[in-house]
């Protein structure tokens, strides 16, 4: 089984380093993919550190 | 002379590359694009294996985009229709699977003949989104930006949705007012935002904003100081509606060409606006990388000559779920190619002209168009809204014009309403060499609004019952 929680949290790194992009036409969208994977992060959140 | 737009090309390298692609780079693009579209569909849909069966394109096999544009059957509306009645709800026409079509796009029926379904994957509604996103950047749009959103939100159409998502992924903050929001609230709301920086509306719906704002004695680009652009589809204008419009509104007036089965829009005026440097009308250059447009004769299928209207016939390149290879829109076009553009690889439409072919009136032995008349009505500003009506009388075919003046010139006088009249028919016979009727009535006749203005009512039939 993958480490969900692991591989979300290296997209999270890898999305912020794009939502750095100084391309104003990629900015919102590359905001918007950061937003989505942070999203999954938090509502996988709940009972993760009992899981631990 | 309005507010230029910030360079979008500037903003982002992008756009540079896509704007750097000579002619050939964009062909050979377009060709592997055009091959892996027909492979998969080959496999996927039987709609379009039966087309590419019936082209004589073995297995989906294309080897050039010569062959594909000889070989490839059209599709018009008709053909969708008939496969979505036999194999409902999406015909066979999927290029994905049926669990994975996310989102559908319904098309809005003014045609009276059916509404065309599409089935749109995760990455179609990214796509959709910024296939609005992408004309409205180059607009002016910005990310941090207030834009008001007049198209009817929600629904099942691409006009419902398009918006929303291209708001969301440019990090802009939409305000969806079309709908069920009265012009007059609509207006109460924009005053007290504190700032709007883009508008996005109908150009039938962009006249009667304007005309009520003026109306209420608001000078629109003295209340709305901060706006960027302005962007239109869906109808034609007069240019000289539209210096006026830049001239209320202080920014660009920007236009797109857009439709469901483009799965957006298919182009734009860019940052350039609705005018060329000269005056004369501008041009919306073509997304050839998103999709590719024939325009061509509609009686022989042959491309038109550089200057010449066409149909406009589309292939998607990035369409997933339900794509449209060598559709026929039915949407007439003038024809620019990209070396007459001042610049740039993709081809362009002149803007403003955009019509329908099944919109062609034929009357007195001319050939005809409602566009015709809106630009000879509106470009005269007194002029707040109009109907025609053709019908038969003694066996001959007359054409009546209604003019109601708008409500911000209600003062003009009796000789000048009578003079506006005589102008306004003198007009319409210099753009469609016809001498019609044309008379006022009380703007109050013309309440309401569409989202797609329908000025014309064709009665000729009605004359020849018995």
């Amino acid at each position: 089984m993958p480490d969900e929680d692991r591989i979300l949290e290296e997209m999270l790194a890898l999305a912020e380093r794009l939502a750095a992009s100084d391309d104003a036409l990629m900015a919102g969208q590359y905001a918007l993919l950061r937003a989505r994977v942070a999203a999954l992060i938090e509502l996988r959140a709940f009972g993760k550190d009992l899981a631990a | 002379m309005a507010a230029s737009v910030a360079d979008p090309f500037a903003a982002s390298p992008l756009l540079r590359r896509f704007a750097s692609a000579t002619r050939p780079e964009l062909e050979a693009y377009q060709f592997r694009k055009v091959q892996a579209l027909c492979a998969r569909l080959y496999a996927k849909s039987d709609f379009y294996r039966a087309r590419m069966d019936e082209g004589g394109l073995a297995d989906g096999a294309v080897d050039s985009l010569d062959r594909f544009a000889k070989a490839f059957p059209t599709s018009a509306k008709a053909d969708f229709l008939a496969d979505q009645q036999a194999a409902p709800p999406f015909g066979t026409r999927l290029g994905v699977d049926r669990g994975d079509v996310v989102h559908i796009s319904m098309t809005s029926g003014t045609s009276g003949q059916g509404q065309e379904i599409y089935g749109r994957s995760q990455r179609d509604v990214h796509m959709l989104g910024y296939l609005h996103a992408l004309p409205w950047y180059m607009g002016g749009l910005r990310q941090g930006d207030t834009a008001i959103n007049c198209v009817p939100a929600g629904g099942m159409t691409t006009g419902g949705w398009g918006p929303g998502e291209a708001l969301r992924i440019m990090g802009a903050t939409g305000f969806h007012v079309g709908g069920n929001t009265s012009t007059e609230a609509k207006i109460d709301l924009m005053l007290g935002l504190g700032g709007i920086h883009f508008i996005y509306a109908s150009t039938n719906y962009l006249h009667t904003l304007t005309e009520a704002l003026l109306a209420r004695g608001i000078t629109p680009r003295e209340a709305f100081p901060a706006m960027h652009g302005i962007f239109i589809a869906a109808e034609g204008y007069p240019l000289e509606w539209a210096a006026k419009i830049e001239e209320h509104w202080g920014c660009r007036l920007q236009e797109g060409y857009g439709s469901t089965q483009l799965n957006g829009f298919g182009g734009s005026t860019g940052s350039a606006g609705v005018f060329r440097p000269d005056g004369q009308r501008g041009l919306m250059r073509l997304f050839e990388w998103e999709h590719l447009v024939e325009i061509v004769d509609p009686a022989t299928g042959a491309p038109v000559q550089p200057g010449e209207q066409g149909e406009m016939v589309v292939t998607n390149l990035s369409v997933e779920g339900s794509p449209v290879v060598r559709f026929r829109t039915g949407d007439a076009a003038r024809f620019v190619p990209w070396q007459e553009c001042g610049g740039g690889a993709w081809n362009a439409i002149e803007c403003g002209t955009i019509g329908r072919f099944d919109d062609m009136m034929k009357i007195r032995g001319n050939n005809v168009w409602p566009s015709m008349f809106d630009a000879a009505v509106f470009a005269h500003p007194e002029v707040g809204e109009y109907r025609g009506r053709v019908y038969t009388r003694d066996g001959k075919t007359e054409v009546e014009v209604k003019i109601a003046v708008a409500d911000h010139h209600a003062n003009l006088c009796e000789d000048d309403r009578a003079a506006l009249v005589q102008s306004v028919r003198a007009a319409i016979k210099e753009r469609s060499n016809m001498w019609v009727n044309v008379c006022e009535v009380p703007r109050a006749e013309f309440q309401g609004f569409a989202y797609k203005a329908r000025r014309w009512a064709d009665e000729r039939q009605d004359g020849y019952r018995l």
